[in-house]
């Protein structure tokens, strides 16, 4: 019992929020987390209020996107090198710099963390080094003891594959230039051309992608083929683009709604967008976090907690994959989850075909998952705030403001979970832990590992939440309605949607979020409105679609949006 | 050609292995018996540590009190031994931004911008002038941290103008993984949390080879050819890329060609030591000693493992020393995780509670918190104590180094303010300073310790830091 105060009055300490109010919009802007919000721009950069008059929320064909210049993240780039390269083994990844994936960016996003720092920089020598020894000279060089023809021909070819797109003779000329420095320096040919290695890895041209296009007599930038080619095939499957798309971008068929669409529906066949759409569920659903999460159960060994992380990130792959419903709403409401019986000591269910059949009527499909429960808990008691953290950040893309000074009241003994829990949710606190708390309260039928109770301290659990969804109070009575509530509303769907934007466009949307505690905006500036028409339009679509999870992404590169830019370098 | 001495680049080459090419330690080593003694050889170390801290357990007496070291309670216990060269600073407020999401910039920087309609939590500093400022009057538009400023001054003829070591501050969990460090650009210089990496970067990979100063002198140049012009292609590179971006992208392009020139930097210092200068090592300088059986992992992230992190401590702690004692660098950061720490990071001999991270266990004024913070404070006294036991010249190391340790958040740290930062200085810079006391700052601003500090480095230009509001230093230390 004495842990048990401790861990509640150190979680109630954790997130704490002074407001007053309700859960309102805000729009994000200025500095810290809020510049994570504002890629690429500070307080005062961006576009003015209504740069664009030409934008008609309801009309898609209206809507433009924000240009772009994209570092590759970590996973793209290794996917990369595998791809244009072909060396896998031997090459040095050690010192690369994490990308921060966070509540609500992802591995992608150019954001201030992922810049290319000196840090980060170095690693790329250090992979730049590592793949120039490790490369094939024989394979990429073909020709090499025939002279510099050859280098010129291999550093275009070689250079079209790394760089995703035709070199300009500019470029193509400067790479020569260095070549033959090499070779008045003193270099043999070999040693020339594995440095040559380095310079394309190294260069812009292969960490980032580009997606700056050629202005139209409108003003708009139209995204190349090539750039359509490669923000497709990143954001499908993470990798370069296969030959059909080359192939497409060099008979410049890719700049129109229908192809871009066939496409993605073509490469989210392959099986690397499993592989790529599991990197996706694990940073949405943080399945990671459960990795560091410890128990006092002796059950709950390491390998245990790698099962449960690859739990989430196996059954959201297979809800959009495989599943008979390939939908939002079967992602909060299956009654099974995917995984082994590695973790039946939990469950207490049998394991059929890959799924763990839910046991009890109130577990349901995400909120249900151990991973999630067990790592949104504390060593010996659940974490409500933690969960109701989850439920509005993940699910339904709210964000908090920040805490504040607050003298918490004394936590007393012989007290339920949900009564200890309660006590800070008084006075000043209440203002937005009563926001939170109750999502949390709703799972309270999950101990810390996830495993199903009904009782605690003695007493029946007693679950009577008011959660606030699409703007309402809506009064959940069990965990399923719980599932239920947030599966059935256009704010779970428009936070998928937002999800979806955010990783496959490389940054946080400029659009507005819901915000406990915050200050209520609208979405005055140009790339706010452009974003919430955006996200509106991919929300609508699923929603027309039944709620199936890839018409997010599917509708999203079909959205003019994904090939036309708004502004360019002078406007 | 960037060759010398009549030999063939080829020549050269076959004498070292091309595998060298990132082998600054052979500049310092080779470099030993080059020209003229520098004057100025001055180092320092900033270490921050996250959270704030508790004043009961952080500061000898329950108020501020001037004069002399009392009995250090527990947090601040292990640097006893060091006091009498301590000077604890006590009342201290930051001005402008605190929690977590506004206090980082001000660890080093001073910077304490707050953006009208942002999250960012801003304080009231009451004796301060105009302060109530929520707003970003009086503050620079970006921050420029300490360190980097040395780096940019004292650092420059170093092999390496600063380094920069971190403690788990890229893990995937911390919501505000700000550094402490800002380069003149005011972009984020972040700090490298592998220590196998930083070892790598600093004393290479292998064994240095024989055969002479000189010729591993021409050796270094020799193989560095290829790197140097890879890097000025890749500059010209990012300069073609500039036209064509726009707004958006700006900061994301400034932060890369701040990377590329500060390799460029260190690069040119490897290939033409500065004339006149000579790089003394100590005789203790023996990287290689870090190497067997110290690294507990080389696969994936094993350095943000919670089992791994009293190693990690131990390593940056050695590198730290090693960097100096080889005379690398004249600036080092140590940053000891972020000030929201989603994790684990206990140092050697900590009491963990396994099942409450670090942020977590900073709400409270709790034994969990004090014993990681005691950890931390073991590891900086371990620190001086190596120092100390390093000669460099007929010096040690710790005569002519200042190191400067503060935390992000006030002496009330479960409530996120920025009122009394935690913070002192190590050092007495060959007896130019008085040590073995507690300065008060009576609510003055903390800006003043940085100016104070920059000046005793000799930036005796540095005026301010970040706030135009908070001019000068605080003059008791420099008395």
């Amino acid at each position: 019992m004495k842990l048990k105060i401790y861990t509640f009055l150190i979680s109630a300490l954790a997130l704490t929020v002074s407001c007053a109010k309700a859960p309102t919009r805000s729009s994000k802007g200025g500095r810290g987390a809020n510049s994570e919000k504002t890629p690429g721009v500070g307080p005062n950069g961006g576009m003015t209020t209504d740069a664009y008059a030409g934008l008609t929320c309801t009309n898609k064909e209206t809507h433009r996107g924000i240009r772009a210049w994209r570092r590759l993240s970590n996973i793209e780039l290794k996917n990369t090198i595998t791809d244009v390269f072909g060396v896998k083994d031997g090459v040095d990844y050690s010192s690369f710099v994490n990308d921060i994936s966070k509540s609500d960016i992802y591995d992608t996003a150019m954001v201030s963390s992922n810049f290319v720092s000196t840090i980060r920089l170095k690693g790329y020598f250090t992979l730049a080094e590592s793949l120039a020894t490790k490369a094939d000279l024989t394979k990429l060089f073909p020709c090499l003891s025939s002279g510099k023809a050859c280098v010129t021909t291999t550093l275009k070819t070689l250079g079209a594959s790394a760089w995703r797109r035709p070199l300009t003779t500019e470029e193509l000329s400067s790479l020569n230039g260095v070549y033959d420095q090499l070779i008045t320096d003193g270099y043999k040919v070999d040693e020339a051309a594995r440095l040559m290695i380095q310079a394309l890895v190294l260069s812009q041209g292969f960490l980032y992608r580009s997606e700056l296009g050629e202005k139209q007599d409108d003003g708009a930038y139209l995204l190349t083929d090539w750039e359509l080619a490669s923000a497709l095939s990143y954001a499908t499957i993470r990798t370069i683009p296969d030959a059909e798309l080359k192939s497409l971008a060099e008979k410049n068929l890719l700049r129109n709604s229908d192809t871009l669409i066939k496409q993605a529906t073509r490469l989210l066949n392959a099986p690397k967008a499993k592989i790529a759409w599991k990197d996706f569920g694990s940073m949405w659903l943080e399945s990671s976090n459960i990795l560091s999460s410890e128990k006092k159960q002796a059950e709950f060994t390491p390998a245990v907690k790698n099962k449960l992380s690859e739990e989430i990130q196996n059954f959201f792959v297979d809800t959009m994959f495989s599943a008979n419903k390939k939908t939002y709403e079967q992602l909060l409401t299956a009654s099974y989850t995917v995984g082994d019986s590695s973790s039946s000591f939990i469950y207490g269910s049998t394991v059929l075909d890959g799924k763990i059949q839910y046991k009890e009527i109130q577990r349901r499909g995400l909120l249900g998952q151990a991973g999630f429960l067990a790592s949104a808990a504390v060593s010996d008691t659940p974490n409500p705030i933690k969960r109701g953290v989850f439920v509005l950040g993940k699910l339904l893309c709210s964000s908090f403001a920040p805490a504040p000074a607050i003298v918490l009241p004394a936590p007393k003994s012989g007290l339920s979970n949900k009564e200890l829990f309660k006590q800070h949710s008084q006075g000043g606190c209440a203002g937005c832990h009563k926001f939170i708390d109750d999502f949390g309260f709703a799972l309270e039928n999950f101990d810390e590992i996830g495993k199903f109770r009904d009782q605690d301290e003695g007493g029946a659990i007693v679950i009577n939440s008011t959660v606030k969804i699409d703007d309402k109070d809506v009064v959940i009575h069990s965990p399923e309605e719980l599932s239920e509530a947030i599966a059935q509303s256009t704010q779970g769907l428009e936070c998928f949607a937002r999800q979806t934007f955010r990783y496959a466009l490389g940054r946080p949307e400029y659009a507005s979020v819901p915000v406990v505690g915050g200050v209520a905006q609208a979405d005055k500036s140009t790339e706010s409105q452009l974003d919430r028409c955006q996200i509106d339009a991919l929300t609508a679509s699923m929603k027309n679609n039944g709620g199936d999870l890839k018409t997010a992404i599917i509708d999203l590169v079909g959205n003019p949006a994904f090939r036309l830019r708004l502004a360019g370098p002078k406007n | 050609m960037l060759t010398r001495k009549g030999q063939s680049r080829r020549q050269l080459l076959q004498s070292a292995s091309s595998a060298l090419l990132f082998y600054p330690l052979m500049r310092a080593l080779g470099s030993s018996d080059a020209l003229a003694q520098a004057a100025n050889t001055q180092r320092v170390i900033f270490v921050s540590f996250p959270s704030g801290t508790y004043r009961n357990r952080f500061w000898p007496t329950e108020k501020p009190t001037a004069g002399p070291i009392g009995t250090l309670p527990f947090v601040t216990s292990p640097l006893e031994i060091h006091k009498s060269e301590m000077i604890l600073f006590d009342g201290f407020n930051l001005v402008g931004a605190t929690n977590h999401n506004g206090a980082m910039p001000q660890v080093l920087a001073g910077w304490g911008s707050c953006s009208v309609g942002s999250n960012v939590q801003c304080g009231k500093n009451k004796s301060f002038p105009k302060n109530d400022n929520t707003t970003t009057e009086n503050q620079d538009l970006r921050p420029y941290s300490l360190d980097q400023r040395l780096a940019d001054r004292i650092g420059k003829t170093s092999v390496r103008a600063s380094i920069n070591m971190g403690i788990q501050t890229k893990i995937r969990g911390n919501p505000f993984p700000e550094p402490i460090s800002w380069n003149a650009k005011g972009n984020p210089n972040f700090p490298d949390d592998n220590p196998k990496s930083t070892f790598d970067d600093l004393f290479g990979k292998f064994t240095v080879p024989t055969g002479g100063t000189s010729t591993q002198n021409d050796a270094v140049i020799a193989i560095s050819t290829g790197k140097k012009r890879i890097v000025d292609y890749l500059l010209g590179d990012m300069k073609r890329i500039k036209n064509s971006l726009g707004v958006h992208e700006a900061s994301a392009f400034e932060s890369h060609v701040s990377a590329l020139d500060e390799i460029n930097r260190d690069l040119n210092n490897t290939m033409n030591p500065n004339p006149g200068s000579v790089v003394t090592t100590s005789p203790k300088c023996d990287p290689k000693g870090l190497i067997s059986g110290l690294f507990p992992g080389t696969v994936g992230e094993w350095y943000n493992e919670t089992k791994n992190a009293p190693a990690v401590y131990r390593l940056q702690r050695s590198i730290m020393v090693q960097a100096m004692a080889c005379n690398l660098t004249k600036v080092g950061v140590w940053q000891m995780g972020c000030s929201h720490q989603e994790s684990h990071i206990p140092a050697e001999g900590v009491v963990e509670d396994p099942g409450t991270v670090l942020h977590l266990l900073a709400h409270s004024n709790n034994d969990f918190f004090a014993s990681n913070q005691q950890g931390m404070m073991r590891e900086i006294a371990k620190m001086v104590t190596e120092m100390k036991a390093t000669t460099l010249g007929d010096k040690t190391l710790f005569d002519d180094t200042l190191i400067y340790v503060a935390t992000d958040i006030g002496d009330n740290a479960g409530s996120h303010g920025g009122n009394n930062i935690a913070s002192f200085m190590l050092g007495n810079l060959g007896g130019k300073l008085k040590t073995g006391r507690i300065v008060v700052g009576n609510k003055m601003p903390y800006n003043h310790l940085l100016v104070t500090v920059g000046q005793l480095m000799g930036l005796t230009d540095l005026q301010y830091m970040s706030n135009q509001a908070a001019v000068g230093p605080v003059k008791e230390i420099l008395g």
